[in-house]
């Protein structure tokens, strides 16, 4: 049958390598000789290896021994088969022998060269002088039988490798080994088999293995299968802790923390390598749970409260802090993602007369400062809710509302801007100029735009800046007045400055092109990017005067947002015809058009990963910023939603009645966060450890404006 | 013909490839450039005394397949560390571990990146999702914790188990 495999598969396979034929023509003395000085120094690696294995620091010597006593041990079988067919590459070798009267000495030790060949006159003595000097021939203490060469007879005379070099007449004073090994003819299967293998030691370590294949070739295909088996299994080897550390590090980098954990649960060095590595790190970066390093870096160059409230007071293992902090952050994450859980809750009724819509609001770990329509700013404390603060100043509804340290801008429909010191809750600077609603503003900070051509930081703006956007259909740049960072009143009173003086020291550009209400603007650097109702956008050169360098024309309905990705030179647009425009700010061209909502995008946020994108339409949609590409679509609400936030990993957003949790990635819902919210979620907010939002609720059948604080972060450990 | 990079492995066996394939290892790239500003012409012979042949014939039979593969920007970390293993990579290294091992380090020595990484992600792949018991036998490796040792490292990643 043709499509029986063969018997012998190795049979017509041929050498390759480290198991091909080297100088077949070489001389069987000076390799004898060379593996004698082999063992010399054999012996005293071993010695070492010995030792190394007690240390429990490496099994692997061990096992290598082991699979050499089961490859002799299976010799059995191809020693029978090499009787049975003509194939005996031994034999023949040995008729080729002849006594050593000249000398052609080759070098084949696989760990020299070819310019090791040696002239025929002091050949010898180069072999005894050089030998000691490889110790490398420890290798072959893997290969060779080393037990059986030991119990060889010891009957030569082994020149020393102090000895002196020994001339021509050497030769005679040598018996020939290979006579002697020959001497007793051989009667039983372990006589030959033992005469083989001692005579397989007058080759050379590649010769050997060539010797080795030769024998393979003619092992029936059950047993070749039952010895690569066993093979395969002894080649096991540490592939994690053997590498340079940059490679174990490579590795390490590819796993989850689950994997990790085993890791460092399979022995000692698993586990020191495991808690010894920054790998931590990159999984807090990965995973999502810290974006910045330099947050990263604070975090565990201040390691004391981290540990007194996170760290298992009962863990006597030295203790990672990256570690550590993946275990604070992802405990914090979970409890986000778990239905179950409840997060401790600070429930805030804000004092204001009647049903007061909350326009704005941003917060950080210590204050949560919103924007009141009743014409109010209040300022709360973050940890305990309390009303830290109320700004009282503007004349019209808040509607616009940025800080920055201790700095706050507003805008109003009062038509002004004001700047205010947060921690003394006084107004510093009233801006005039604008002649309708304050509707949107942003701050500029000084940044790093880019080189000049003598690879120098190019810094701008340099100073802060304010840019404010109006119904008047205006933009106005001011120079931000930063606030110091006190409690202290200062003294001064407020002041107003308005656009119609000439001196006006913070009015720098008013940037006229609209020709409806400005609704959203976006700036960063040297570009300011506005979106307005008479449904263009325009680009804004701070760098060339506050020139309009683009009017993006494509959207044909009132723009409501706008965003700006600064390092791409790109640009998104939400509006009311239902679509999101995707533009290059740099030419003006219309990369994409987002479609799928089914009424007005009011709302447009960007991330490194997602776009994201809230409409009237009830529906949410996360898209690839850079394609188009839209990755979900998040339904779940009852009513047009008003506000959301996201991150890389999860969405919250609100609509009347609803706060609701999803997960990004999955593009699927996680669950209600506020289930007894009767009235509209104005605004919300989330950082790492908490959600924070401005909600309505039905006191008594009054609606009453409450601010909702739930925590995530609670500590384990009570400190 | 074109003039050859010739390879010479540890144990002295040659190895002519092409330089569009010897390129593929930034070391051997670089070595060409340094010592052949004017190009190559003629045959270029460089000994790596740290790969043995039947080694540098696998990293070589890799360099050959990938001798057009455009592969990512070497800035752009992120992508290139959640990129599956491609499918012909993933076939070629299912070696045994010493092969395994032995293709790793000449990766590294000859600065083949994308091998490397390859090669990286496949030990990853064998110690994902596996119980401490099975990365032992999967590795063989001795278990040197006292049980109280090791009960007390399990109860100091608890918090990481499914709840």
């Amino acid at each position: 049958m043709s499509n029986t495999p063969p018997m012998f598969p190795l049979q017509n396979v041929p050498a390759k390598h480290e198991y091909s034929v080297s100088n077949p023509a070489a001389r069987l003395s000076d390799f004898w000789l060379q593996n004698e000085y082999s063992k010399l120094s054999l012996a005293q690696h071993n010695r070492e290896n010995r030792k190394r294995i007690r240390d429990g620091d490496t099994i692997l010597e061990e096992d290598i021994n082991e699979s050499d006593d089961m490859i002799s041990s299976d010799t059995d079988m191809s020693i029978s088969q090499l009787s049975q067919t003509s194939f005996h590459p031994p034999k023949r070798r040995l008729t080729v022998l002849s006594p050593m009267t000249t000398l052609t000495p080759t070098f084949p030790d696989s760990h020299h060269h070819e310019n090791n060949m040696m002239s025929s006159t002091d050949g010898l003595n180069d072999v005894v002088s050089v030998q000691p000097r490889t110790p490398d021939a420890g290798h072959t203490a893997t290969n060779t039988p080393v037990s059986d060469m030991e119990e060889q007879p010891q009957q030569l005379p082994l020149p020393s490798p102090s000895a002196s070099p020994v001339h021509s007449g050497m030769k005679q004073d040598l018996p020939d080994p290979i006579e002697d090994l020959l001497a007793n003819v051989p009667t039983s299967q372990g006589d030959l088999i033992n005469l083989i293998q001692n005579l397989s030691l007058f080759l050379t370590e590649r010769n050997q293995n060539h010797l080795v294949f030769k024998l393979l070739q003619n092992v029936n295909r059950l047993t070749l299968s039952s010895l690569g088996n066993t093979i395969f299994h002894n080649l096991k080897r540490d592939l994690l802790t053997n590498f340079p550390s940059e490679i174990t590090r490579k590795i390490l980098d590819q796993l989850d923390h689950k994997s990790l954990f085993n890791l460092a649960l399979v022995n000692r060095k698993w586990n020191r390598v495991v808690n010894g590595s920054n790998v931590w790190v990159e999984l807090l970066k990965k995973d999502r749970l810290m974006e910045s390093p330099e947050d990263i870096e604070r975090e565990i160059a201040n390691p004391d409260q981290l540990i007194s409230e996170w760290a298992d007071p009962a863990a006597n293992s030295e203790l990672n802090i990256a570690q550590l902090l993946y275990k604070k952050r992802l405990t914090i994450y979970n409890r986000w993602m778990n239905p179950k859980y409840e997060p401790k809750r600070i429930s805030i009724k804000v004092p204001s007369q009647g049903n007061n819509v909350v326009t704005c609001l941003q917060h950080d770990d210590e204050k949560i400062i919103t924007g009141v329509d009743d014409r109010l700013i209040n300022v709360h404390d973050t940890k305990t809710g309390a009303l830290l603060k109320v700004l009282k100043g503007h004349e019209g509804g808040v509607w616009a509302l940025k800080y920055t340290g201790n700095t706050l801008v507003s805008g109003a429909t009062d038509r002004t801007v004001r700047i205010w010191n947060i921690r003394t809750g006084k107004c510093t600077h009233i801006f005039k100029g604008h002649t309708s609603t304050v509707r949107c503003l942003d701050i500029l900070h000084p940044v790093k735009i880019g080189r000049d051509e003598s690879g120098n930081d190019i810094i701008f703006p340099s100073v802060p800046l304010l840019v404010t956007g109006s119904r008047d259909h205006n933009l106005n740049v001011w120079r931000l007045p930063i606030i110091p960072d006190t409690d202290e009143d200062d003294g001064i009173p407020c002041m107003t400055y308005d656009s119609s003086d000439i001196n006006n020291p913070f009015l720098m550009k008013v940037l006229v092109g609209h020709t409806q209400s400005v609704r959203s603007v976006s700036a960063y650097g040297n570009l300011i990017v506005s979106g307005s109702y008479d449904a263009t956008v325009r680009v804004w050169d701070l760098m060339r005067g506050g020139t309009c360098v683009q009017v993006l024309a494509g959207h044909v309905d009132r723009i409501y947002s706008t965003v700006l990705d600064y390092k791409n030179k790109i640009c998104y647009s939400g509006s009311m015809d239902s679509t999101i425009n995707i533009w290059n700010v740099d030419t003006g061209e219309l990369l994409h058009t987002l479609k799928g909502h089914g009424s007005l995008v009011g709302l447009l946020e960007l991330s490194k990963d997602y776009l994201v994108s809230a409409a009237a339409d009830t529906t949410l949609r996360v898209w690839n910023p850079k394609t188009g590409e839209n990755y979900s679509k998040l339904e779940g609400h009852s009513a047009a939603i008003t506000c959301f936030q996201h991150d890389a990993l999860r969405i919250i957003s609100g609509s009347e009645r609803m706060l609701k949790l999803w997960d990004i990635r999955k593009g699927k819902f996680v669950k209600d966060i506020l289930a007894d919210v009767t009235g509209g979620i104005w605004q919300v907010r989330f950082d790492f450890n908490r959600c924070v939002a401005a909600v309505q609720r039905s006191i008594n059948d009054r609606e009453e404006t409450f601010i909702e604080i739930l925590d995530y972060s609670e500590p384990p450990n009570n400190v | 013909m074109s003039a050859k990079v010739v390879l010479i492995s540890s144990d002295d066996e040659k190895f002519p490839v092409e330089l569009k394939v010897a390129e593929k290892s930034i070391l051997i790239k670089n070595m060409v450039l340094d010592l052949n500003p004017d190009g190559l012409e003629e045959d270029f012979e460089i000994p790596t005394p740290n790969v043995r042949a039947t080694v540098l014939e696998k990293v070589i039979e890799w360099c050959e397949h990938h001798k057009n593969t455009v592969f990512p920007d070497e800035d752009d970390e992120d992508a290139k560390k959640s990129a599956p293993i491609d499918e012909w990579d993933k076939n070629f290294l299912k070696v045994d571990q010493e092969m395994l091992y032995e293709i790793i380090s000449a990766a590294n020595y000859l600065n083949i990146r994308p091998l490397l990484d390859a090669g990286c992600k496949t030990v990853a792949e064998m110690i994902r999702n596996k119980s401490p018991e099975e990365l032992r036998k999967i590795f063989n490796i001795v278990n040197d914790f006292t049980p109280e040792e090791e009960a007390a490292i399990r109860r100091e990643n608890e918090w990481a188990e499914d709840r």
